[in-house]
């Protein structure tokens, strides 16, 4: 009984030199190949002799057909006619080999290679890259809209932030080897129209790895800045390994049952989607049902009203009504925060619990850090622009804007209180500090310039 | 291949065109081509394989019968069309030659 061994061969199919380099070498020591895997090709012993091999692609046949097809036998009967035997082959290859050392090549026409070469490029590369292509920029286009949408929003979702640059990874290597590929066809096409001379491609799949694998780690890294557990994460990743894993074993096993190309296809999409679904529902379903990505907050009571328990929650705030003035109201103090690496927005509220207490001085502000100038620009351009008069259809101005009051004693460097039409100004304040910018606003209490100038003495930076 | 893009024929291409003015199976016409270009030309069965489905594929040729390796091919209308275009082609070039060359070329 023979003996056989397994290499690892991280080529890809365009390296066709270096898998008969390969081959040849292997020949000459005693193996010889019996079968192609994705990697993994196996070999059996044979004598030591000089084999002369040949690399074909084959383009006419896909993943799910079942191998050989009536086409590959074709095309492999008719090599076998001129001496040219099969070793080994694979839907998108064939591997002959003659121990015939002045043997007729077998692609002996550069333009027909070139072209047959390039039909396999364009099913095997350029047409998947393309698909991942759009659906990069399709994520890209809905990350713009939202940022559109709700700049502080989007900026301050470390998620977001951190997954956009996972995107754009995504997309350079969707890009790469395609135009690669076509590079490639351009110039040989020319050389064996010209010259009649076949032009090896070099496409550089290693980089396209190298990108996907930077976008993993930083899509990782995405998972840390988000609201959601890790163990979220990787519950989704598995997931998409067992949806695709499964799949794949299906698609093996169809495809050696002999079941047709398009079936095999539809009942591997089906599958696939279908457990990527039902995972999902049920990871979505643990996640509502333990409250997985809700902000945690320190519950110190609860209570009744319109027939709902509310909690009552006891979560540190910065600055409290009890700093400004006396109250003996029972309140509810609410802290949430979401960051990124760009923005941190940290939003708080303390309102009394109603209706006991209704009527109660309340308080909502919302505290935007960053070191970037130009987020912080952003930040203040938002929430100056969400506030806007408007003009009626009889010329008059219903007005809703922010308008600049002194910073100095609140030692900002811009402060600006809102005005109503109807109300004048009212007790919401936008206060902008170098890195820091707070949105205040207060109800049942009017604050003096004093309980003013003693909120911002609290939520200034340096506070 | 013998598509937009490829607007003239390569040698290979010609030859079997002009081949399969005559019935014949896949080994037959290696033979034959080498036969009548006394060796100087030689497809190897690899691209004998791809152009034979790309010229059926193009309508430029037809198969009959179904054994693997024995399947009979013949030359179409359409594929004897692009053989004589092909063959105006080049006596244009031989022809521009004589005019431009040939004149030199003469005593």
């Amino acid at each position: 009984m023979s003996r056989t061994k397994r290499l690892f061969v991280p080529l890809s199919p365009y390296d066709q030199q270096a898998m008969e380099t390969l081959l040849e070498r292997q020949a000459a020591q005693g193996w010889l190949l019996t079968q192609t895997g994705n990697w993994i090709w196996t070999f059996t012993e044979i004598q030591p002799q000089s084999l002369q091999f040949a690399v074909t692609c084959f383009s006419r046949a896909s993943e799910y057909d079942p191998l050989p097809t009536d086409e590959q036998q074709d095309k492999e009967a008719l090599c076998a006619q001129s001496g040219w035997h099969l070793a080994a082959r694979r839907h998108d290859l064939q591997i002959f080999y003659t121990a015939d050392a002045d043997a007729l090549p077998l692609e002996t026409d550069p333009v027909v290679r070139v072209e047959n070469l390039y039909r396999t490029m364009v099913r095997l590369t350029i047409r998947p890259r393309l698909i991942t292509l759009v659906l990069c920029l399709f994520w890209m286009g809905k990350y713009w809209l939202d940022f559109r949408q709700d700049a502080i929003r989007f900026l301050s979702d470390g998620f977001d932030v951190l997954s956009l640059p996972v995107w754009l990874l995504l997309l350079v290597a969707c890009m790469v080897e395609p135009i690669a590929c076509l590079v490639w066809h351009r110039r040989a096409k020319h050389a064996a129209e010209e010259s009649g001379l076949f032009l090896s491609p070099r496409i550089p799949t290693r980089v396209s790895w190298v990108l996907v694998g930077a976008a993993i780690l930083l899509l990782c890294l995405a998972a840390f800045g988000s609201t959601l557990p890790p163990q979220w994460y990787l519950a989704w990743l598995l997931i998409c390994v067992v949806a695709i894993g499964g799949g794949t074993l299906l698609r093996n096993h169809l495809q050696r049952q002999d079941i047709p190309a398009g079936l095999n296809k539809t009942a591997t999409g089906f599958l696939v989607l279908a457990v990527y679904m039902v995972g999902i529902v049920v990871l979505l379903a643990v996640s509502l049902g333990s409250r997985l990505g809700q902000p945690d907050h320190v519950v110190a009571g609860s209570y009744e009203q319109n027939g709902h328990t509310r909690e009552i929650y006891n979560d540190p705030l910065p600055l409290t009504v009890e700093d400004l003035t006396e109250t003996d109201a029972t309140y509810s103090r609410e802290a949430t925060t979401y960051a990124s690496p760009l923005l941190r927005r940290s939003l708080y509220e303390q309102s009394p619990v109603v209706p006991q207490y209704a009527g109660a001085p309340t308080l909502w502000y919302t505290i935007y850090d960053t070191d970037f100038t130009f987020v912080q620009d952003m930040v203040v351009h938002q929430l100056l622009a969400e506030h806007q008069d408007e003009v009626n259809e009889d010329g008059t101005v219903l007005q809703d804007s922010y308008f600049s009051i002194d910073p100095a004693p609140y030692g900002a460097q811009a402060a600006y209180q809102l005005q109503r039409s109807s109300l004048g100004p009212v007790p919401m304040y936008l206060l902008c500090w170098p890195g820091r910018v707070v949105e205040l606003q207060f109800a049942y209490l009017i604050p003096t310039e004093e309980q003013l100038t003693k909120a911002s003495s609290l939520l200034a930076p340096s506070a | 291949m013998p598509r937009e893009r490829f607007k003239t024929l390569t040698e290979q291409m010609f030859y079997l065109l002009l081949c399969l003015r005559e019935e014949c199976r896949g080994m037959e016409i290696l033979e034959r081509v080498r036969q009548m270009t006394d060796g100087r030309v030689s497809i190897g069965s690899g691209t004998l394989y791809d152009l034979l489905e790309q010229f059926t594929a193009e309508g430029w040729i037809e198969a009959t019968g179904a054994l693997r390796g024995r399947r009979r091919y013949h030359i179409t209308e359409k594929g004897s069309a692009m053989l004589a275009k092909e063959y105006e082609r080049l006596r244009e070039q031989i022809r521009d030659y004589e005019r431009y060359a040939g004149k030199e070329a003469q005593p």
